[in-house]
């Protein structure tokens, strides 16, 4: 077990900034998400930052009800600093930060995609493995430039009991494929850098999530 | 409804028909978003800005419109044929035709 809070330190931007958020707090989005999103509130549903970091709060919301369901198999429950530490990164990555060109053989196209939009779907599939949490998520280079080679970091937790080694490559594996499916990006590597080992959502040894 | 007004249900609807696209964001700044959210508050309704935005420049038209796209299928694929979608509709729609169609993937999946 590592410090639970050095790897998803918000860092120096500030996370809780509305402005990272169309004018919502992630504190906003969160309580949105207990009310079960009703009554509909029309300035999230239609921000795509808000968008984003909802859909990765229901992920992180999921995953800690399954630590608490196996609290009982002896397992310490995460920190609300270690929760609390992923809310502000998800805060921070769903803004939408650089334009990447999208390429297309007519004049009148101007074509892109967020950055934002690219840091959800990065973190969403290296959640997707069930045996990690992705804690933060960086894109290095120049993105907004075709054909520049760019880089990408991504913090995560393993279960414990899990192969490690295993786990970064599934991981890896993971979020090379969705880069190649939905952008143009020149990925040069992708590092997976393990931050910490905690609790598990799976049966060690399965990479089968419980019930 | 203004000429605009009726060009921009019009593409929003063809946008919308597209499988893959999830949302159609309204097109505004954050600074503008906040700013809706104060005024919102104050008299107690919600601002809805144009879903899509077709300006005349002195250049010609442009179009400019933010999506969610599904996961299912490629991003830059929908995105491509989303902007071929908007050229044919204004095209059948005898207007000039834009010098510029932006679309934006603002979030996957």
């Amino acid at each position: 077990m590592t410090d639970p809070q050095s790897p998803y330190d918000s860092g120096t931007t500030d996370a809780l900034d509305p402005a990272n958020l169309d004018g919502h707090t992630i504190e906003e989005l969160s309580a949105y998400l207990d009310a079960e999103r009703t009554p509909t509130n029309f300035s999230i549903e239609s921000s795509p930052g808000c968008q984003i970091a909802l859909t990765a709060l229901g992920r992180l919301r999921e995953l800690t009800a399954h630590t608490l369901e196996a609290q009982a198999a002896t397992e310490p429950a995460p920190p609300d600093s270690w929760v609390r530490g992923i809310m502000d990164r998800i805060a921070l990555e769903a803004r939408a930060g650089r334009d990447i060109p999208i390429t297309h053989t007519a004049r009148t196209a101007h074509l892109t995609m967020t950055e934002g939009a690219v840091r959800g779907m990065i973190r969403a599939a290296g959640d997707s493995i069930s045996e990690v949490i992705v804690g933060r998520c960086q894109i290095d280079g120049d993105v907004t430039a075709i054909g520049e080679p760019v880089t990408i970091t991504v913090d995560v937790s393993v279960a414990w009991g899990e192969s490690i080694p295993l786990a970064a490559d599934r991981a890896r594996e993971a979020i090379h494929g969705q880069l190649a499916k939905h952008t143009e990006l020149n990925i040069a590597a992708i590092h997976v850098m393990v931050q910490d080992v905690r609790f598990s959502r799976t049966a060690p040894g399965t990479g089968v999530a419980q019930p | 409804m203004t000429a605009t007004a009726t060009l921009q249900a019009r593409l929003a609807t063809v946008i919308l028909a597209d499988p893959d696209v999830r949302i159609i964001y309204p097109t505004q700044s954050t600074l503008r978003a906040i700013g809706d959210r104060i005024a919102g508050a104050v008299n107690d309704r919600e601002f809805q800005s144009p879903i899509l935005t077709i300006a005349e420049t002195s250049e010609g038209t442009t179009v400019s419109v933010s999506i969610g796209v599904r996961a299912e299928r490629a991003a830059t694929t929908v995105c491509r044929r989303l902007h071929d979608r908007i050229a044919d509709e204004m095209a059948t729609a005898t207007v000039a035709l834009p010098v510029s169609i932006a679309v934006k993937v603002a979030s996957i999946g």
